[in-house]
């Protein structure tokens, strides 16, 4: 027995550890059931979620993707059941370890205080009892604290799989970063010098095939839902309007009709456009214009007041940029009679939506597509969106006047109408190597034109594109056998074998002719078509593919004959950016090298050129065969 | 197309160029300001080019452009396109070479620049006229001659010059509240004279802006 307790009159002194309250664990076991059990119920919701995606979308070479949150959902129950087996082992000590500790303690105290009291009473007779008691209870407490450690131990034991923290890791324990979180798709550029990188990719542009029956249930959800919740709704799927577009053709087209059938029509408006009075496309004409604008399948005149409506929506947006705005004016005021009024060469707003990247795109129309014989698509190569419009508008624009007229002078009654297809991304001098874009870029022409045949079966449907625009064509001429009848090649920057192989199958099959030019002063074009590209092939090099000129010269049947410019660059119109102003070198007096500047570039589609004429002079007799 | 080729040394060439091609941004401007002087400008490109026309045809030409709604040209600029053509039925007085080279000569009289006629080797029925006004606004103005089975036809297509100002402002007012709330029922015609007086802008009641 130590001295210096005797001294003090306190004969056992021992600390008695705290023993944690009981209540505090059990509500704490509690949380974690809860955590538990609502990110199982989340994690099963996203599931289902993902799976009615995949019962919306059907996307070619992803088929598996909605079953990709299985293993977030198996993931989800083993953390959870890692709670739960937490929850579990603090229930458990909540209910019988720490109130038996804290039973205990209580007795301890007692003792301590029992004890010490007989130690400051106790006569010499009864301190050799005394001092046995308080060997024993201080035995106890040793053992006390050894229990209440070891109760403490197994606790963190069985916790050991719960730990906290602010850090995200995937089910392989990697670190989580918000690009891999990223719904859509993060893809490096394989190849290209300037290519390296990533490219973020909606998943609107990876939809091959249509939205099908629940897009269509979908549809007819905007067309009765309250307005704040279609506003909340397309708030949380800004991607809509634009998967709009894959809805398939039939499918649409049952879809209005059945939209229509249970609204009523109201009067033309001032500009002789159809209105709804009430009923569904009322509701969606109001609230969710896109949802039948932008639906392949549908007559041209019964979308156009929904492209309009969701051209001036998107105008109203008061978070678009500078940038943004400029394009969707620049359309507005190329395409709403509202601005342009009545009278002149109107064009026609064929669908129009903010793409994944913030990018507006649109396509347009000059003619009556709903009953033209011949509709004939022309589009871009790289680094061109909306803010070409103009340029590719006149191009258009002077491609129907001139056919109408000189089919009308010889005679011929065949209706024509150009379509200028803006709706994809073409991406810029780091992709021009890659098929990807072209790709992505076909799937949606081919649901454009598709809604043309679906409208029209008999309609002929052509394509006349530019650089990298060839590519994508070649991409859609190989997926859509029997789609596209006749294509036109301006300056390509190649196709890739595959596209070439079907060029070639159907061309032999008498499905598909084939024009191709390219000027000799275009230096840009064979670059695409570098070995190193996922394109390479010149489609001048394809059995039975007609190549015709753009070097100046004779345009037989352009009226009756003429003489066309020749192209002087790789442009698509007329251009003044410096590389393609210079037309030649020679030297000074004292040897040096110096250009021989032009004011002006002719292009491709430029009304003036040699491609131009004997392109109109090509469709004039497409036209003819169509009819 | 080469017109009037000019010899230049590299550098100085690049830089000049890019200087050419860009417009000088204008600043602030008062709207009435800017709706005044792109009046003028669109009036002066469209008395040029309706004189062009006269010569051609003293009639109801088709409108394939109005040529009243501006573009973006330049760094900050804009600019007008016109479009407008003979109508269905519409027969050449002469041969289209002939009908060209003496309109070519008018022109060239009344101080249009750079103009060329487009032939070739004489077995060509077909005529193109390019030519350019820059005083009176016309950057590029070209006349297509195409004679056909049952009528003729010639094209008139014409570019501005690039004059500073925004476009868009430029746009909002010719037609007040567009692109949200624009003017009902505005309308443009789609046959006119080439002497008659152009449309430029509307009031808010949509009526023709003095």
């Amino acid at each position: 027995m130590p001295a210096s307790h005797r001294a003090s009159g306190v004969l056992v002194t021992a600390h008695l550890p705290e023993v944690i309250d009981a209540a505090t664990v059990e509500a704490l076991a509690q949380r974690l059931i809860a955590v538990g059990n609502t990110a199982i119920a989340a994690m099963d919701e996203a599931r289902d979620r993902w799976w009615y995606l995949g019962e919306v979308f059907h996307v070619s070479g992803a088929e598996s993707a909605p079953y990709m949150l299985d293993h977030a959902v198996v993931d989800s129950r083993t953390w959870a059941l890692a709670l739960s087996a937490a929850a579990t082992s603090l229930m458990q000590t909540a209910s019988w370890e720490l109130p038996a500790l804290k039973t205990r303690r209580d007795e301890l105290a007692r003792r301590i205080a029992e004890v010490n009291t007989r130690h400051r009473g106790a006569g010499e007779d009864d301190a050799p009892d005394v001092a046995e008691a308080a060997e024993d209870l201080e035995s106890d407490i040793r053992r006390f604290r050894r229990d209440v450690e070891d109760t403490e131990e197994q606790l963190a034991q069985a916790l050991d799989r719960v730990t906290g923290g602010t850090d995200v890791r995937g089910a392989d324990g990697r670190d989580v970063s918000v690009s891999n979180t990223y719904w859509g798709a993060a893809v490096g550029s394989s190849a290209g010098m300037w290519g390296t990188g990533p490219t973020i990719v909606g998943l609107s542009d990876r939809l091959e095939r249509a939205l099908g029956d629940a897009a269509a249930a979908r549809i007819r959800w905007l067309a009765t839902a309250p307005a704040a919740d279609i506003r909340s709704w397309l708030a949380d799927h800004p991607d809509f309007a634009s998967a709009v577009g894959f809805v398939d053709p039939t499918v649409a087209a049952r879809l209005f009709e059945g939209l229509a059938a249970d609204s009523t029509a109201g009067a033309p408006d001032g500009y002789g456009l159809p209105t709804w009075a009430s009923g569904p496309l009322a509701h969606l004409l109001a609230f969710a214009p896109a949802a039948i604008g932008n639906l392949n399948g549908v007559r041209i005149a019964d979308r156009q007041p929904f492209t309009l409506a969701t051209l001036r929506q998107l105008l109203a947006d008061p978070s678009l940029g500078d940038e943004q705005y400029e394009q969707l004016l620049a359309l507005s005021a190329l395409v709403d009679p509202a601005l342009t009024g009545t009278g002149g060469q109107q064009a026609v707003l064929l669908s129009v939506f903010v793409d994944s990247d913030g990018s507006p795109r649109a396509s347009i129309a000059y003619g009556d597509v709903d009953t033209a014989d011949q509709i004939t698509a022309i589009t871009h190569g790289i680094a061109t969106d909306l803010g070409s419009l103009g340029d590719w508008s006149d191009s258009a624009s002077a491609l129907q006047n001139d056919l109408r007229t000189q089919l009308a002078a010889q005679g011929a009654s065949a209706q024509t109408a150009i379509i200028v297809y803006l709706e994809w991304d073409s991406g810029n001098a780091g992709n021009v190597w890659n098929v990807e874009r072209p790709a992505a870029g076909a799937e949606r022409l081919a649901q454009l034109l598709g809604g043309f045949r679906s409208s029209s079966p008999e309609v002929q449907l052509n394509v006349g594109a530019h650089s990298l625009g060839t590519t994508m064509t070649a991409e859609l001429v190989a997926a859509n056998p029997g789609l596209v009848d006749n294509v036109w090649l301006f300056g390509s920057a190649g196709v890739d074998e595959p596209a070439a192989a079907q060029l070639r199958e159907q061309i032999a099959a008498g499905t598909l002719t084939v024009h191709a030019t390219h000027a000799s002063d275009d230096w840009v074009a064979p670059i695409g078509r570098w070995p190193v590209s996922e394109h390479p092939v010149d489609p001048r090099t394809i059995p039975g593919v007609v190549e015709f000129p753009a070097d100046g010269g004779y345009v037989s049947g352009y009226g009756s004959g003429e003489y066309g410019e020749r192209v002087e660059g790789h442009n698509s119109q007329r251009s003044t950016e410096w590389y393609y102003l210079i037309d030649g070198w020679e030297s000074d007096l004292w040897g040096n090298l110096v250009p021989i500047m032009d004011d002006e570039s002719i292009g491709y589609l430029d009304p003036r050129s040699q491609s131009y004429k004997e392109f109109v002079v090509d469709l004039k007799a497409a036209a003819e065969a169509a009819r | 197309m080469r017109r009037g080729i000019r010899r230049l040394s590299v550098l100085a060439a690049m830089g000049l160029v890019l200087s050419l091609t860009a417009c000088q941004g204008g600043g602030s401007v008062d709207p009435q300001d800017l709706y005044d002087e792109a009046k003028a400008v669109n009036t002066t490109f469209k008395e040029a080019v309706g004189a062009v026309q006269l010569q051609v045809f003293d009639g109801e030409w088709t409108v394939e452009q109005y040529g009243d709604i501006p573009r973006g040209c330049g760094s900050e600029g804009y600019e007008f396109r016109l479009g407008r053509a003979t109508p269905d039925g519409w027969r050449l007085a002469a041969e289209p070479l002939d009908a060209a080279k003496s309109l070519g000569a008018w022109m060239d009289g009344e101080g249009w620049e750079d103009v060329s006629v487009k032939t070739f080797d004489g077995e060509i029925e077909d005529v193109t006229l390019v030519a350019a006004r820059t005083k009176a606004h016309v950057s590029e103005i070209v006349v297509d001659f195409t004679p056909g089975e049952l009528f003729d036809n010639v094209t008139v297509r014409a570019t501005s010059t690039c004059e500073p100002g925004s476009w868009a402002d430029l746009l909002q007012e010719l037609v007040p509240g567009a692109p949200s709330d624009p003017p009902p029922g505005i309308s443009r015609p789609s046959a006119e004279r080439p002497d008659a007086t152009p449309l430029f802008g509307f009031t808010a009641d949509g009526t023709p802006r003095g």
